[in-house]
């Protein structure tokens, strides 16, 4: 199965462990993961549904393109990884 | 007579209690937070507070009277954008329908426990009945022509900023932009 792992910064805010998933594409994979942690999904994604500016996903090292339908294929073994952009000033 | 308040910073919520001579610090909360604002709601005693975690968004807490501890409730949240709806503001930008901050926060009438009004950006009016578990988009202000017009003050998009609930109709409610 696939795997998703969050970034530890959000733990400081929302229960957020690694979660397995069965997907072929990223939006089922996001979809289990959210199912049974809502609040986890609006630290992740705006209202809109889509993902937050300053968030970035990972697909076995490589950042996804497609950011509003999370259309980006999945792997039976693949290793997501939801984190946090590099920011400041 | 003790007197509190509240203090919103970029780096956490500080009440405050008046002594006779001074002030001092009687609480931190959310320590490293960028803590936008908070309200005491005087009807209840209930605390609000809009927490803006950058990456992770606008939140909001509650803490009820008498409690030490805090809960996240929900933030207002703006309804899917119609697919295809060229929606911009006054300076030509195209409006993300999604809460950006929370810049006003009111309680409603003295006889109307459990109301609240919270101003957004992008330019979003909420308003709530049940001590914000729920929120409603003030539609009829977020589709009103002018609001294509509004454009950021002191920031880089429009905002409700002010919130003014008539002490003798809380009925009429007024804003500003």
């Amino acid at each position: 199965m696939a795997k998703i792992n969050f970034t530890s910064n959000l733990r400081r805010h929302v229960d957020s462990p690694a979660v397995e998933v069965s997907a072929t594409m990223l939006h089922q994979a996001l979809q289990q993961a959210f199912a049974k942690n809502e609040r986890l999904k609006t630290y992740v994604l705006d209202d809109q549904g889509h993902l937050r500016k300053h968030m970035r996903i990972l697909i076995d090292g490589k950042v996804i393109t497609d950011l509003k339908a999370f259309t980006d294929a999945v792997e039976p073994d693949s290793e997501i990884w939801v984190m946090q952009a590099l920011s400041g000033g | 007579m003790q007197k509190n308040i509240f203090v919103s910073t970029r780096k956490g919520l500080f009440e405050l209690a008046k002594t006779r001579s001074s002030w001092s610090i009687k609480a931190t909360h959310f320590l490293g937070d960028n803590v936008t604002l908070a309200l005491h709601d005087a009807r209840d005693g209930t605390d609000y507070a809009a927490l803006n975690h950058g990456h992770f968004g606008i939140k909001l807490h509650r803490r009820d009277k008498g409690k030490k501890t805090w809960a996240e409730i929900q933030s207002p949240k703006y309804p899917p954008k119609p697919e295809g709806l060229d929606d911009k503001d006054g300076w030509g930008k195209p409006v993300n329908w999604s809460t950006q901050l929370i810049w006003a926060l009111e309680a409603g009438g003295p006889k109307q426990n459990g109301t609240l009004w919270c101003g957004t950006m992008p330019g979003g009016l909420f308003k709530s009945t049940d001590r914000g578990e729920t929120w409603e988009l003030m539609e009829s202000l977020w589709r009103h022509p002018d609001r294509n017009k509004w454009l950021g003050g002191g920031a880089d998009i429009p905002g409700i900023h002010s919130i003014c609930v008539d002490p003798r109709n809380p009925d009429v409610v007024r804003v500003a932009v």
